[in-house]
């Protein structure tokens, strides 16, 4: 046992989890703030280093997953994070990359009970870097001191809209995360609204 | 051989032999760390054995590894801190879930010395056995029956 074996993955399972969760909490609590965590993501190798980055932070053998079909991602998940694989209405997390599913993923994800607001999902989006430039929006919310403009590709703008479109009782919600190609995250909590 | 006695050899195997047969797999393979060996706690479960009930009856200290060859994952659990004896071990299952273990016989051959020693062991302190006759009617019914046969 004296050879030197190669590691798949360089990534801190406690100091990089930590780091990519301080960015992460950092976009939660500023939404339209963005955070870069290609840094870590280098780190993993996989199909999705920067889904998996995130998983490996947040998730563990208590959280449920949905991976929108992505196998090889959904089993890179379980076999380092320990999360449960469950379907789009009872997934604690959902990763999505396919632009065309995340229609069916807002309106399906659970949005939590007016006595548990926590136990709802999370979903966190991909999109391609060369996505077209969408208009720009205006939010507010807690997290945003009065108002704020957000300019993103036009499929999260979608994405924010259809979201709202739901019309979840208050405090219900589903929590969005996006992600860029080149690892630029930004989050709309589940209380932060547009303005019209 | 089956998942369950490959575990059961590679866990009451030494340290040494376990360092030999990963030694023998990485010299025509190239295994690459996924999980390092690192420590962590798990509970275990147990069996009462008068009401037959299960319950967990603590935590207990164990080391894990998952380890890849040619994108096929092999992994261990096992009791204690000896992070590279179940690196070695997540070699040898990777190996064998690719079907290029080559040791089959060397381990069988570990099983029947291990099965031999339990023997021994079980056979000296047989004498001191004491012979608990319960007096617990609650015992169920499918126990007592157990007792009689």
């Amino acid at each position: 046992m004296t050879l030197q074996l190669t590691k798949k993955h360089s990534f801190d399972m406690v100091f990089d989890s930590q780091k990519v969760f301080r960015l992460i909490l950092e976009v939660m609590s500023n939404p339209t703030r963005i955070a870069n965590i290609m840094e870590y993501a280098d780190r993993l190798s996989g199909s999705n280093p920067l889904f998996l980055a995130i998983a490996m932070t947040l998730l563990d053998n208590e959280a449920s997953v949905d991976t929108c079909g992505d196998h090889v991602l959904s089993g890179e998940i379980v076999s380092l994070a320990l999360a449960r694989i469950e379907t789009v209405d009872t997934a604690d997390f959902i990763f999505i990359s396919d632009e065309s599913g995340i229609k069916d993923v807002i309106e399906n994800a659970k949005c939590g009970t007016l006595a548990d607001p926590q136990k709802s999902a999370t979903v966190v989006m991909q999109y391609q870097n060369d996505n077209r430039p969408g208009s720009a929006i205006t939010l507010a919310g807690p997290g945003i001191d009065g108002q704020a403009v957000l300019l993103a590709p036009q499929v999260a703008i979608d994405a924010i809209k259809l979201r709202d479109a739901q019309n979840y009782e208050y405090p219900q919600g589903i929590d969005l995360l996006f992600i860029s190609g080149n690892g630029d995250l930004f989050a709309i909590p589940r209380m932060v609204k547009v303005v019209e | 051989m089956d998942k369950r006695r490959l575990t059961k050899v590679l866990a009451r195997a030494d340290r040494n032999e376990i360092a030999a047969l990963s030694a023998n797999v990485q010299k025509s393979h190239r295994p690459i760390i996924v999980k390092e060996p690192a420590k962590t706690l798990t509970m275990i479960k147990l069996r009462d054995p008068v009401k037959q009930g299960m319950f967990y009856i603590g935590e207990v200290i164990v080391c894990e590894a998952v380890v890849e060859i040619d994108s096929v994952q092999g992994a261990a659990v096992l009791m204690g801190d000896d992070l590279e004896k179940v690196l070695g071990m997540a070699i040898i299952d990777a190996a064998v879930n690719l079907e290029v273990f080559e040791d089959l016989e060397k381990l069988e051959g570990l099983e029947k010395e291990q099965d031999n020693r339990v023997k021994q062991e079980y056979a000296m302190t047989l004498n001191t056995m004491v012979n608990f006759e319960s007096m617990d009617q609650e015992a169920p019914d499918d126990l007592a029956a157990n007792k009689k046969a």
